[in-house]
């Protein structure tokens, strides 16, 4: 059996493909935009009507293009040391190069504004540096911790979040949005409206809502119906893209087509006898190797982070206050993809839920901000059975990828868990 | 034996010993982790602050497998002896959360604590969640990060820093902050550098008696060779500073375990003056503006009229790289030669050791 792509696939890269060309348009032809990072609050931009071009998105873009290896080799020309996270500073790395013909577009012209959240210490320094080239207003948002974070942050995030992240680090950031608010509509002209704004956050949980019900039939389904390189676009596109109606319809298609694929018996492996884990982000250069296993051992890769996270990360009641609602959801964002208890807890809640017997787990050798809690969450995983294999980053770098290596890595434990569940 | 050698020697001992000394006259011990703790406050309630990133590597690793290679040297090795209980009978552990090392510290020991594998009796841990903004919303939550300190230490049975206590408190420290000064011109920067640091595991009164001796006897020399900086990751080590010694004058120890610590704050007796200079200060990489943080080196490597700047990296860093490009440029615009030195570890080995002082010589050729 042949793996079916599912429709809605394509009807998002599709959006996405456009929308980047609108945008493009958009920008390129003088309309002011803010360049932000991927933790910081996107909802108060288009709410706002200004556009933003993401740094991750960006970076992705610009890797698209090849050019990852020429702008890492220039970044070590210009003295900055081979250690520094380098694809959240891609795009900084191409604003100093300077060579606009070189960069995808034609270069970015010059932002307006730049806004980043210092939940890691080098986020400020490379926006720093955007804001010493461009001349743009930085907004930083601060990122005080949680002292006491409570294991099942998952289930107190949806209402209990005042509890949760604490009222003190709520003010801060409502405080700082009420600033970046200020500065978004003396730079536009508009004026923030709290009840779209309201109807807007309402929008949003109603799409993370609708990715929550999709997540549970990919984890329950008996075998698996969908491959992750599929899951991770038609999540992350609409993530992007957060309550507009395109987004919502989208949400739906997708869990629609789902739950036909489901109701039909469609799998991605006919006979599934091994559930894999792929913790990390996206193996974007390579994404044919999640289906490497399917064949050799009818093992399938059924979890990436984005699914879960769409409803985990992002549901937040607005308690009558959509603003601190948001305030919510930004405030610890990442370290929940980053920080023990809350990382190891929820990814055993998750291997629970999607019934896994095998992790893949990409540990990030330099930029440790994205790699911290990864031990604890192995620790954790196998001490809830779940077989852990840790794969370093220099080992998935475009330059050095080696997918013999890896497989011939990974063949011996997956063929050890047949063995034990007597399957061979 | 003069007065003067038994309080070298007493300094000499406390700076080895680090937070296993037992010079505390008695007081309960709060150990602290990080640059950016008010320690003035914690000195007021009547305890004596022991940093706790200073100690010496155990022999067994009960953390090891939960600590990446990526984590810094001096968190693993706090990590670990916290799992062996080194510092147990400490009455807790204060950690920065704005620096890098504490903020992650913290997290792990307070995970394994969850977990229940720490062994009884292990200090209680309290994260100073201070953010270094100068708005207003940041003003309001910074002063609730005081509050919470406060009655924290409150908690442990210690006295509330009241204003009278704050005011004794800010005048050790100002006491203090003028016998380091003394010192950092009567004897070599190494040895400047270990008597300051010595500090860490001292109570400021007693640190500032035993300069203040020290230095009585000292031969003050004239700084000769070209005025140095030192700047990049946090660094203590002899076999560096000797280095240094020996090339020149280090007059700027620009980097967390020199010269900015002990931070002005502390020198402060209203705790909103101390929580206002805290969130102000430069030397912090986390600064908002983070512009400020490099012009603030700039400007004191120009006041200190420094020649060379030396700059070092822990084989962990991902921060101050950033900053590498652009200060080696103003330097340069100012006619103030720049070399780095590279990545070393916590203590560089023979290589580093060995091919350091060429850079540094090259360096200085440059600049002569
Ligand atoms: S994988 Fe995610 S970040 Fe990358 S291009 Fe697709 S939507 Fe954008
Ligand atoms: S993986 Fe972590 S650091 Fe990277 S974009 Fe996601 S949350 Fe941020």
């Amino acid at each position: 059996m042949t793996y079916q792509p599912l429709a809605a696939t394509a009807v998002a890269t599709d959006y996405q493909r456009n929308w980047a060309k609108q945008l493009r348009q958009e920008i390129t032809s003088g309309a002011q935009y803010a360049f932000v990072n991927a933790d910081t609050p996107h909802e108060l931009f288009h709410a706002m009507g200004m556009p933003i071009v993401t740094n991750q998105w960006w970076s992705a873009v610009i890797a698209a293009k090849q050019l990852s290896e020429y702008y890492f080799d220039y970044m070590q020309g210009q003295g900055f040391h081979e250690r520094l996270a380098r694809y959240s500073s891609l795009p900084l790395i191409a604003e100093i190069e300077g060579d606009t013909q070189r960069q995808p577009w034609g270069g970015l012209p010059l932002p307006a504004m730049l806004c980043a959240r210092l939940s890691a210490d080098d986020h400020g320094k490379i926006f720093s540096l955007w804001a010493e080239r461009t001349g743009a207003q930085l907004t930083l948002l601060s990122a005080p911790a949680v002292p006491d974070p409570q294991p099942d942050w998952w289930q107190l995030a949806r209402q209990d979040w005042e509890q949760l992240y604490h009222s003190d680090r709520l003010d801060l950031m409502v405080g700082e949005f009420e600033g970046l608010i200020a500065d978004i509509e003396a730079l536009t002209g508009r004026r923030f409206d709290a009840e779209a704004f309201s109807r807007y956050m309402d929008a949003i949980d109603r799409q993370e809502e609708i990715f929550e019900e999709a997540s549970a039939l990919v984890a329950e389904a008996a075998q698996c119906p969908i491959r992750i390189s599929e899951q991770i676009p038609n999540v992350m596109i609409p993530q992007w893209h957060r309550g507009s109606d395109w987004a919502i319809d989208h949400a739906r298609r997708f869990r629609d087509e789902l739950a036909e694929r489901v109701e039909a018996g469609t799998s991605v492996v006919a006979d599934e006898k091994i559930r894999m884990m792929w913790i990390g982000a996206g193996l974007w250069f390579d994404t044919g190797f999640y289906a490497a296993f399917e064949q050799s051992h009818g093992a399938a890769f059924v979890w990436s982070m984005y699914l879960p996270f769409a409803a985990d990360g992002y549901r937040r009641a607005s308690n009558g206050d959509p603003l601190r609602a948001l305030a919510a959801r930004v405030s610890a964002m990442n370290e929940q993809l980053h920080q023990p208890p809350w990382i190891n807890a929820w990814m055993v809640e998750q291997a629970r839920k999607y019934r896994i017997d095998v992790a893949l787990m990409l540990i990030p050798q330099h930029d440790r901000f994205s790699g911290h809690g990864s031990l604890y969450a192995k620790a954790a995983l196998e001490a809830a059975g779940v077989k852990v294999i840790e794969v370093w980053s220099d080992m998935v770098d475009q330059r050095d990828w080696d997918r013999e290596a890896v497989v011939a890595r990974i063949t011996p434990v997956l063929d050890g868990i047949l063995e034990e569940k007597r399957l061979t | 034996m003069e007065k003067a050698d038994i309080a070298r020697e007493k300094l000499e001992a406390a700076w080895a010993a680090a937070d296993r000394g037992e010079d505390d006259g008695g007081l309960p011990r709060v150990g602290v982790f990080g640059l950016g703790v008010p320690e003035g406050a914690i000195a007021a309630s009547g305890a004596v602050c022991v940093h706790v990133n200073f100690g010496p590597i155990p022999d067994d690793e009960p953390m090891s497998a939960v600590i990446e290679p990526f984590v810094d040297h001096e968190v693993r090795v706090f990590l670990n002896r916290f799992a062996l209980g080194d510092f147990n009978g400490m009455t807790a552990i204060v950690f920065a959360r704005d620096d890098a090392a504490a903020v992650t510290a913290y997290q792990y020991a307070t995970e394994w604590v969850r977990q229940g594998r720490a062994p009884q009796g292990v200090p209680r841990l309290f994260l100073f969640n201070l953010v270094h903004a100068a708005t207003a919303v940041a003003r309001r939550f910074n002063g609730i990060q005081c509050d919470k300190l406060l009655d924290f230490l409150v908690g442990l049975g210690l006295a509330r820093p009241d204003p009278a206590r704050m005011t004794v408190a800010a005048a050790n420290a100002r006491r203090r902050a003028q016998s380091l000064i003394k010192a950092s011109t009567a004897v070599t920067a190494g040895m400047a550098a270990r008597w300051r640091n010595a500090g860490r595991f001292l109570s400021t009164t007693l640190h500032a008696d035993l300069l203040e001796q020290a230095i009585s006897a000292a031969e003050m020399p004239q700084p000769s060779g070209p005025r140095l900086a030192l700047v990049g990751s946090p660094i203590d080590a002899p076999e560096v500073y000797a280095m240094l010694d020996s090339r020149g004058a280090l007059v700027a120890d620009l980097q967390a375990y020199g010269h900015f610590w002990p931070g002005p704050w502390d020198e402060e007796s209203d705790i909103g003056a101390v929580a206002a200079i805290l969130a102000d200060d430069p030397s912090c990489p986390r600064i908002v503006p983070p512009q400020r943080h490099r012009q603030s080196l700039v400007d004191r490597i120009v006041l200190a009229r420094c020649n060379v700047v030396v700059c070092q990296l822990a084989q962990t860093d991902d921060t101050f790289g950033w900053e590498i490009p652009g200060l080696a440029a103003a330097l340069a615009a100012l006619g103030i030669t720049f070399v780095n030195l590279g990545f070393r570890d916590h203590r560089p080995d023979e290589q580093w050791l060995a091919e350091a002082p060429q850079k540094l010589s090259a360096a200085l050729e440059v600049a002569s």
